[in-house]
């Protein structure tokens, strides 16, 4: 009976967690990979994205409310100095004319909040006319709700339809303030917030129709890690705290042993 | 006389048959005691393993991955809370000291504390010991 109702809190808690956890979840660790050719291929034979981390998503109407999202498969990775994207999905109707200025596009926001005013940075793959296939990228940047496009134009991007499959790839310049200040300066171990947006109308923001928000912490280069002082002191911490637990498991356990030795009776 | 002398026979008679059941449950007791501490402590080791991201699921499930991480984090730590919880009673009982609010604090502080490294898996945590205390007091009336 205990254990049931113990079964019966794990189950709630676990509820409780999977009922709240999905807005917060811990930022994407992009891992480190070579660097693909952004031309929407995603080149099988040479493995150009076996090094990413790959993902399927849903992109929605309503985030507040999700519910019959369109499902892509995201691929992310990162090198020193970039952060690549490659997105693939299939529509049965993108043969349709009204398809022919498809976009998919990355709002980039200053830090990991998702609120609308932080989205400053915004890069764009829109097709002028899929059924031909020509598409341009272009990297704006926000200035109260209003999108610029940059004076110096930042990252690359590449599209291709092939049957009713497409792939977009993108590459998104890291450590980029000096070059590029209309851009979200993206510094390494820092998170942030990238919503992904589908459209077909070459107008932003009113021709978003699909979205959605992953949280990337950009990692630092493997050669040369910073030595980072919360780092360091949540390792202390770390063999303070499940020290101290350890050794007072072990006294505890010293002491359940003690007690058999004084209780003769057990023996009898 | 002989109803005299039949008296005390019976009496030792249930004298001995209670001391073996005591001795009975105090076997048992102190089996469980035993049990719960072994339990206590491999979920402890889990704990150790999972929340000092010694392992991370999300480098082998790469959809799911930080999520499951998030739950099994949580998961070790309360079923660690429980049974130390279970066991420490026990011992506690067994010595002739009820476990008291002193007792469930600490083991209620060092359940909690193993979540320090993340926000997420320290305030679920709570959530969820705080649930486990709420139903040894309220239903079990520990």
């Amino acid at each position: 009976m205990v254990l049931y109702h113990v079964i019966l809190i794990l189950i709630f808690n676990f509820v409780l967690i999977s009922t709240f956890a999905n807005g917060f979840t811990e930022p994407i660790q992009p891992p480190f990979g070579t660097m693909p050719t952004i031309d929407g291929e995603i080149d099988e034979n040479g493995k150009e994205w076996d090094d990413a981390l790959k993902m399927r998503i849903f992109l929605y109407q309503n985030l507040s409310a999700p519910e019959n999202g369109l499902p892509i498969d995201l691929w992310i990775k990162q090198n020193d100095a970039k952060l690549f994207f490659a997105i693939q999905f299939e529509l049965e109707q993108h043969s349709s004319s009204e398809f022919d200025y498809e976009f998919i596009g990355i709002l980039i926001s200053e830090s990991e909040s998702n609120k609308t005013e932080d989205f400053t940075d915004f890069r764009v793959i829109q097709f002028t006319n899929i059924s031909t296939g020509q598409y341009n990228y272009r990297d704006y940047h926000i200035n109260n709700f209003l999108y610029v496009l940059d004076v110096n134009q930042s990252g690359e991007g590449a599209a291709k339809l092939k049957g009713d499959i497409i792939t977009y790839e993108f590459s998104i310049n890291l450590d980029n303030y000096e070059d590029y200040p209309e851009d979200v300066f993206l510094d390494y171990l820092n998170s942030y917030a990238f919503k992904i947006i589908f459209g077909k109308i070459n107008q932003y923001p009113a021709g978003f129709l699909l979205s959605n928000i992953i949280v990337i912490k950009i990692q630092y280069p493997p050669l040369n890690p910073p030595i980072v002082l919360t780092e360091l002191l949540f390792i202390i911490f770390d063999i303070l705290i499940f020290g101290l637990i350890c050794v007072l498991f072990l006294v505890y356990v010293y002491k359940i042993s003690k007690l058999k030795l004084k209780i003769k009776r057990f023996k009898v | 006389m002989s109803t005299k002398s039949k008296l005390p026979a019976k009496k030792k008679k249930n004298k001995i048959n209670t001391t073996k059941r005591n001795n009975f449950n105090e076997l048992h007791a102190y089996k469980t005691i035993i049990k719960s501490t072994i339990l206590g402590g491999i979920f402890l080791v889990f704990s150790i393993i999972f929340n000092n991201s010694l392992i991370s699921l999300a480098l082998f499930i790469e959809s799911i991955g930080s999520f499951l991480d998030l739950v099994i984090k949580i998961i070790t730590i309360l079923l660690f809370f429980i049974f130390m919880v279970i066991s420490i009673g026990n011992y506690k009982e067994l010595i002739g000291n009820p476990m008291n609010f002193k007792d469930l604090l600490l083991v209620f502080i060092l359940s909690l504390i193993q979540g320090f490294r993340n926000p997420i898996v320290l305030g679920f945590t709570f959530i969820g010991l705080l649930i486990i205390i709420f139903y040894l007091y309220a239903v079990q009336e520990f």
